[in-house]
Formats: C-alpha cells, sequence, structure tokens
C-alpha cells in the first residue's frame, strides 16, 4: 500500500475529520486529524491496512500551538514507512478518545501520557497509574514543560495502587516486586488455583528514571547520546545509535559510511553477546544451569572483544551525532574475525544441543502461546512477534547504518511458543556472525579514519523524527520533536521491552505457576549489570579497584 | 565388648561421623563433578581443591541468624528439621556395612530392614512438607504442596524397584541381598533396568534437577525452606548431603552386591560404589532441564513404574525357571 493510497482512504473515510498531511522527512506521512476521527483513523490503519502499532507519543506544546499534541505512531513494514495521527487535546481540558479499545497494545501509552502529561483518555479500559509512583500527588504532571526537571512534589501517603479482586477460589502468588528470577524489581500478582494461574496483574515502573525529561529540559544534543546509551545495560548501544539516527534524520546530517559498518559492527556484537546471555539466563530458569555456564563462557570473549574495540565492556560510549568517536582499525579486524569465528563454531555445538535436548523441549514447547492475531493487536516487537510467524524486523524494513548494503535472513518461527522465541534467538545470533564478516570486509576496503562528520550549524528546531532500531529484544523506536536550546523539545523512547511486557499477561493465563518464570523470561525484559568490582577497606576507609588482570589470576589462583 | 561395637556402629562408622564427613565429602564430588560439566572449576579455596568447603559452609550457615517467622507453630517448626535429620541418620546405620553380625540378626540388621530403609529414607519427604506447612508462607505452602505430589510420583517406582533384588534373593534383609549378589554377581545384570529406576527414583527422591520442582528458587523460592534460615536451614543441607549418602549406599547393597570383604574392603567398596552412583546422579543433574509438576508425575506413571514392574516380572520369571 502506497502513502498516497493510505491518504485517500483515510481522506474518503474521515471526511471532515480529516485536517491536514505532510510528509516531514522522505519516510514518513503525517496526518492530522480531529479528537472525534482519531479513533476511527486509528481503527483503518490498524485494522483495514494492517499497519503495525508502535506506541503513542504525548507532548506538551502549550507553547508552541497552544495544544497537547498526541501522536500515534504506526509502521508499514513492508512498505518501508511511517504514519503518525497526530491528534489535538485542549491546553485547559485536554481529554480525548481512547483508542485501547482498537490497539489493545496502546494501554501502556495511554496511561504513560495520561500519568506524565494529564491528557485523559476517555473510555480507558484500564485507567489506572502505570508510572508515577504510588505516593506521587494527583494532579502534578512531571513532563509538562511548566514543571521543573529537578523539583520534588510533597507525598501523597494515601493514594494506594488498586490491585485486582481475587477471582473467585483463587490465591496470589506474588512474583516481584523482588523475586529471585527478576533482576529489576518487577510486579506480578498471579491468582492461582493449585498451580494453574487464572488471572494476574501487573505493577512496574518501580525504576523509572525520567531521562526523557532531563532529554528535554536539562541535557544537550551532545550529551544524550551517552545518557540514552545508559537507558539499557545490556542493549545501550541500541539506544544511543537511535538518538543519534534520530537527530541526524531531522537535522539532515550525512554520517560517513565507515562509521554506518563500525555502528553496525557494534549493534550485531551486543546482539550475539545478548543473545548468548539470554539463552543462559533461561537456561537457568528452568533449572538448566549447564547451558547458563557454557554460553557465558562463550559470551566472555565477546566481552572481552568489545573492550578492546571501544574501552568498556558494555556502554561503550562510542557514538555522537555524526559519526562514531573511534575506529575500528584494519589491523584490528584480523582479531574481531578470530574471534567471531570461535564463538560461530561454538555457537553452532549449542545450536546443536539445543536442538535435540528433550527436558528443554518438554518445558519450551507449547507454553506461553502468543499467536499472530494477539502479537499484532499487542503490538509485540522482536523474537516474540517473529516466533508467531511475523517477518518483522527494522533492519530489513526501516534499514539503517549499513544493514542496507549486508546480506542475512530474517528468521521467523511459527509454533508461537517459548521454544519458538529460543530458536528464533539463537538462529538469530548465526545470522549476526555473519553481518559482522561482512561488516569487517567493508571495512578493509574503505579508509580509515573517515568516521565522523563535523556539524557545523545548528540543529533546526520544530523537525520531527522517528527511528527503528532492531535491538536483541526488539525494535526500539524513538521520536523526536528537536526544539531551541541545542535540546529536543520533546523525545520519546520506546524500549522493546514495552510492548513485550503487557503480553506476558496474555501468555500466562491458563498456564502452571512453574512456566511463568520462562514465560517472563521468553521476552528477555531488559536487566542491567555490572561487572567490576570496587573492594572498600572497612578500617582505613581506602578504596581499591582490582584490575583486570588481577581479577583474572585470581580465578587462576589455586587455595 | 559388643556394646563398645554399638557405639562404634552408631558414632563411628557408618554412623555419625562417618555420615558427617562422609556426605561433606560427598557434595564435594558432586560439586566437583557438577563444575566440570560446566568448564567451572568448583571449589578451590577451602582446603586442598576446595575439599573442607562444604564442611566449611556448614559451620558458617550454623552461625548465622536463625529467623523464626512469627505466624508460624514455633514448636514444629523448630522439631522438623532435627526430626528428619535423625530419620536419615538413623537409616545410615542400617547399610550392611560391618558384617560383624552377619550371621546372626540384631539391632541394625534383621529380617525386613529393607522396609525400614525405605521408610526411614521417606521420612525427610514428610518432614519437607510439615515444614512448608508450618512456615505459613505462600512459596513454603506451594513448595510443600509439591513435595507431596513428588512423593507420590516417585515413591511407588521405588517400591517397585527394591521389591525384585529382594524377590531375587528371597530375602527382606539387606545383608543377604547383598551376599545373594556377591555369590551370584552376573545376577546383577537381571536387574539393570530395576538399577535404572532406582538411581532416578532417588533422584526425585533428593529433589535434584531435573527434578528439584519443590525447590526451584526461580519458581517458589525457596519451597518448603523459604523461612528457614541459620542453623535449621544447615540441618536441612547436612539432610540432603546424608540422604544421598545414605540413599547411593541403600542402591548400591540393592543392586551391585553390597560391600563385601569385612571392614577395610568393605568401606572401600562402600567408597567406590556410592560414589558411582553419585557420578550417575551429577551427570543427571548437569544434562537436563528442571520438568514441570505435572510432566514429574506422568513420566512417573507412564514410565518409571512400569518399567519397575517390568522388572519385578522379568525377576519371577528367572526365579520360577532358573533352580
Amino acid at each position: 500500500m502506497t502513502k498516497q493510497e493510505i491518504l485517500s482512504l483515510l481522506k474518503a473515510k474521515l471526511g471532515a475529520g480529516f485536517i491536514a498531511h505532510t510528509e516531514p522527512i522522505p519516510d514518513q506521512l503525517w496526518v492530522e486529524v480531529k479528537p472525534q476521527a482519531s479513533v476511527q483513523a486509528v481503527e483503518l490503519l490498524h485494522r483495514t491496512t494492517k499497519a503495525r502499532y508502535l506506541v503513542s507519543v504525548g507532548s506538551d506544546e502549550r507553547e508552541l500551538k497552544k495544544r497537547f499534541g498526541v501522536y500515534h505512531l504506526f509502521s508499514f513494514d513492508k512498505e518501508h514507512f511511517f504514519v503518525t495521527i497526530d491528534v489535538s487535546a485542549d491546553p485547559h481540558q485536554p481529554v480525548l478518545p481512547s483508542i485501547t479499545n482498537v490497539i489493545a497494545g496502546a494501554n501502556w501509552s495511554e496511561r504513560e501520557i495520561r500519568d506524565l502529561l494529564g491528557v485523559q483518555f476517555e473510555g480507558h479500559p484500564d485507567p489506572r497509574r502505570l508510572v508515577l509512583a504510588d505516593d506521587w500527588p494527583n494532579e502534578v504532571y512531571p513532563l509538562r514543560r511548566d514543571f521543573d526537571y529537578s523539583s520534588k512534589p510533597p507525598s501523597n501517603p494515601e493514594n494506594a495502587y488498586p490491585f485486582k479482586d481475587n477471582p473467585p477460589n483463587t490465591t496470589v502468588v506474588a512474583m516481584g516486586p523482588y523475586f529471585p528470577v527478576f533482576e529489576e524489581a518487577t510486579y506480578f500478582r498471579l491468582y492461582v488455583e493449585g498451580e494453574k494461574v487464572v488471572d494476574v496483574d501487573y505493577r512496574g515502573f518501580y525504576a523509572h528514571r525520567g531521562i526523557e525529561k532531563l532529554g528535554d529540559a536539562s541535557l544537550t544534543y551532545n550529551q544524550i547520546p551517552f545518557i540514552a546509551e545508559r537507558i539499557c545495560g545490556i542493549c545501550g548501544f541500541v539506544h544511543n545509535v537511535s538518538f543519534c539516527k534520530l537527530v541526524e534524520h531531522a537535522a539532515g546530517i550525512k554520517v560517513p559510511r565507515r562509521a554506518d559498518y563500525i555502528r553496525t559492527i557494534m549493534l550485531e556484537l551486543e546482539r550475539i553477546h545478548s543473545h548468548a546471555l539470554w539463552l543462559g539466563v533461561a537456561g537457568h530458569i528452568i533449572g538448566f544451569d549447564t547451558v547458563l555456564m557454557q554460553t557465558w563462557r562463550m559470551r566472555e570473549p565477546i566481552m572481552w572483544l568489545c573492550e578492546k574495540l571501544t574501552g568498556n565492556r558494555k556502554t561503550y560510549g562510542m557514538n555522537l551525532i555524526g559519526g562514531v568517536r573511534r575506529d575500528i582499525t584494519k589491523a584490528q579486524v584480523p582479531e574481531v574475525r578470530k574471534k567471531i569465528d570461535a564463538m560461530d563454531k561454538e555457537w553452532q555445538a549449542v545450536l546443536d544441543a539445543v536442538k535435540d535436548d528433550t527436558t528443554l523441549r518438554m518445558r519450551l514447547e507449547k507454553v506461553g502461546i502468543l499467536n499472530r492475531e494477539q502479537s499484532h493487536e499487542w503490538a509485540a516487537v522482536g523474537p516474540v512477534a517473529r516466533a508467531a510467524d511475523i517477518d518483522m524486523d527494522s533492519r530489513k524494513d526501516h534499514p539503517y547504518c549499513a544493514y542496507d548494503a549486508v546480506d542475512f535472513k530474517v528468521i521467523t518461527a511459527d509454533t508461537n511458543d517459548v521454544w519458538g522465541r529460543t530458536v528464533v534467538r539463537i538462529l538469530e545470533t548465526i545470522e549476526s556472525f555473519k553481518i559482522v564478516r561482512q561488516c569487517l570486509d567493508a571495512l578493509m576496503e574503505l579508509p580509515e579514519g573517515d568516521i565522523i562528520t563535523e556539524i557545523r550549524d545548528e540543529i533546526p528546531a520544530g523537525r520531527i523524527a522517528i527511528s527503528a532500531v532492531e535491538a536483541p529484544r526488539g525494535e526500539d523506536v524513538h521520536f523526536l520533536l528537536t526544539g531551541g536550546d541545542n535540546r529536543p523539545y520533546r523525545w520519546r523512547v520506546r524500549c522493546p521491552t514495552y510492548p513485550n511486557l503487557p503480553t506476558v499477561q496474555v501468555m500466562v493465563k491458563g498456564e502452571q505457576v512453574a512456566d511463568v518464570p520462562i514465560i517472563l523470561g521468553s521476552i528477555d525484559p531488559c536487566f542491567s549489570c555490572t561487572e567490576r568490582m570496587e573492594v572498600a577497606d572497612v578500617n582505613t576507609g581506602k578504596i581499591r579497584v582490582y584490575s583486570q588482570e588481577e581479577l583474572f589470576n585470581w580465578t587462576k589462583r589455586k587455595a | 565388648m559388643d556394646i563398645l561395637k554399638v557405639f562404634l556402629y552408631i558414632l563411628v562408622y557408618p554412623g555419625l561421623l562417618f555420615l558427617f564427613v562422609y556426605s561433606t565429602f560427598v557434595e564435594w564430588v558432586d560439586r566437583k563433578l557438577y563444575a566440570k560439566f560446566q568448564n567451572r572449576m568448583g571449589p578451590m579455596h577451602t582446603g586442598s581443591h576446595g575439599l573442607l568447603q562444604p564442611i566449611a559452609d556448614f559451620v558458617k550457615l550454623m552461625a548465622k541468624e536463625d529467623i523464626v517467622p512469627r505466624a508460624c507453630d514455633k514448636g514444629l517448626f523448630n522439631a522438623v528439621p532435627i526430626f528428619a535429620l535423625a530419620a536419615v541418620l538413623t537409616s545410615g546405620l542400617l547399610l550392611p556395612v560391618w558384617h560383624f553380625t552377619k550371621g546372626i540378626e540384631s539391632a541394625t540388621s534383621f529380617q525386613g530392614d529393607i522396609i525400614v530403609m525405605a521408610y526411614l529414607l521417606a521420612l525427610p519427604t514428610f518432614a519437607y512438607f510439615l515444614a512448608g506447612w508450618t512456615s505459613t508462607s505462600m512459596y513454603a505452602m506451594l513448595g510443600g504442596v509439591r513435595v507431596l505430589t513428588l512423593l507420590f510420583a516417585y515413591e511407588v517406582p521405588m517400591f517397585l524397584a527394591i521389591l525384585s533384588p529382594a524377590v531375587m534373593a528371597g530375602s527382606w534383609r539387606l545383608a543377604d541381598i547383598a551376599a545373594y549378589f556377591q555369590a551370584h554377581p552376573l545376577h546383577m545384570l537381571f536387574n539393570l533396568i530395576g538399577f535404572a529406576v532406582g538411581v532416578v527414583a532417588l533422584q526425585a527422591k533428593l529433589e535434584r534437577v531435573p527434578f528439584d520442582i519443590p525447590h526451584a528458587e526461580t519458581e517458589v523460592v525457596g519451597g518448603a525452606f523459604t523461612e528457614y534460615s541459620g542453623r535449621k536451614l544447615a540441618m536441612f543441607r547436612l539432610l540432603a548431603d546424608v540422604q544421598m549418602v545414605v540413599g547411593a549406599g541403600f542402591i548400591a547393597a540393592l543392586f551391585l552386591g553390597g560391600f563385601p570383604g569385612g571392614l577395610i574392603p568393605g568401606f572401600i567398596w562402600f567408597v567406590i560404589k556410592t560414589l558411582a552412583i553419585v557420578f550417575i546422579l551429577s551427570a543427571m543433574r548437569a544434562v537436563t532441564a528442571r520438568i514441570r509438576i505435572d510432566q514429574m508425575v506422568a513420566f512417573s506413571w507412564q514410565y518409571l513404574a512400569p518399567l519397575a514392574l517390568l522388572q519385578l516380572v522379568i525377576v519371577i520369571f528367572i526365579k520360577g525357571y532358573m533352580p
């Protein structure tokens, strides 16, 4: 379906509800509609054209256009462009019709906009708090531009989170807020009958850090890539690339080809070590610790490689708007290739071992079903969607960096279950090895040192950009509206776990309690880890940091 | 003199002291093997190659703060670990390791001791259930219920499996069964199926992967032991190790011809045979994922129990047709 066809469809069906349309950058169609027509517009895109819902972004534009803007973002994957439905809400009484009854996946977005900006959504099926803490005062909206980023409103201890009532004959099993499998705080409240899960309730966002607020209130374009990288401890580079792509897109900055290849290599290395990590954690969740130990052992050389290339095992700090900060020189290429080949060989052994393992199959097959329709409904992304036989991968659908120049397959499975997600991830890693090798070949061709474009002009205000980058966990979407003062006016991050986590509520219903951890694990929820240790002497207060060498020797030391 | 022997039996070998030392050694072997399967080193720092690590862990845990939940039944909560440990230590006394009373029946070797032994080995399972029940925490409760469900899955195949060597030897006394297989070593081959079922059921009894369902940390935190800490938890940990030793000794006495040759050779046989079984248990732990409780029950009744029955039929036929 072309943009023209979509436009004529929307115009014909919405009639007077259609206001205007623009194409701010080539891969985007921006459609402004009246609030009362928004539900119909969204329904047309979601149901008739089968567009994939991404996220809804709220923006406080009272100083710009005397309105609250709400943008519903959609992706036409096979046609390689985004469509945005732009709805305005009254600056004094912001109320809009809810689209959650049409797209289940919009649930969180709308609640988040309500929490942070105070735009009410009429007819929302679950209008409880999502992002804000329980004791946050009512009617204080932290993402509004007149709310100072460093201010601290008084606590309101009377607010308590209203959990769902117990269904009859059930008991509550609490998984969270702190639970052995969850590396981060999250709370799944299971209503169980014996071992069977009847219903589930969720409360999360215990660690909301307000990074978006910092992005449009305190930091500048040069600083944001680094804080973006700190959004996630495992796939941070993805956020970093996402943000840089956004600004480059909005301002029309051309990145040197060599930088594109280097970014691609780092993204794929990140995917490799993330998938290895995931497989280990999945093994641990179902009590198969041998998988954990072996995959993490294989992963370690890749971490060392990353440290060699960037200076850090994780959180590389490689990106700036316009390019990368460090080159991967021609002299380094053979070593990278060697490490990749070694891991590739071991990974094939993992694939063979996992493929035929009886107990793994017993635990993973036909568990945590999310089929194609449900996946579309909840806008699931990444391996979760691909295991439901949806051929979506932003590396192919919205090519960025050097993905237009490399050859790889999008892995899908049609089993809809945890097993499918496992297989997709293992095979995807093998594709990653291929991509890295192709990028290394390209690095040998391109001239060394040409890795960053100098930016002389100011980034213009009022530009809009959307970027989708395929993180190991799924598609990572960033939205940007540029502003003055050398910083964004609104920067929205939608990490891949955001659409995937609500699908857990669908997947666990009717399953056994024992399967809940692995189902949750199968979406690969994000967590971070710190690897170096610092030893403080309590008596002298002296702090000593052990070097890599010392730690390594420690592991070798015999008692 | 006999009194002295009995005291030696109870306190030194195969009683309290031996079971404690040997079970920590077996834990060390298990951890080392498990580590080797995973390309790790396992314990390295306490003692030579970490040999004393299990003892260090035990002592450290004994010294930790012992918390008793306010809502639980304190008497039961405190008694359960002692009771369970005592049951398993007692079962250790029934192992036919010292043959000084082989001819005559005594307090530690009598007709039917195989039944008593199986009973004593089953007691900790009930203790786990009681521990979970009395803890009044939902994870402990779930763990306790899973303990019982698991019991119904593995106990029947286990009993059926230990029946066949007894039928073969025509005796209900461990020492006699061992002596029978020492006299006819080739007859052990007839019992291979029963041996396999026995080892798998033992793994389930010890609640180790793939059957560590009752205390799967990723599902029910600590299972029945969630609320236990300090020395009571240390007792449960020791109990699991002792149970592994006694269980392995039990299987070895039944299926592998026991521990012939008097004190010293018998001791060596005991170590060799139990370690062989522990090796199988560790390997099983390293190459499997935890299965679900419903899958475990199905597995037991679809495969383990019929196999054990088949073994029994084979033994009965052999008894009937062989002189």
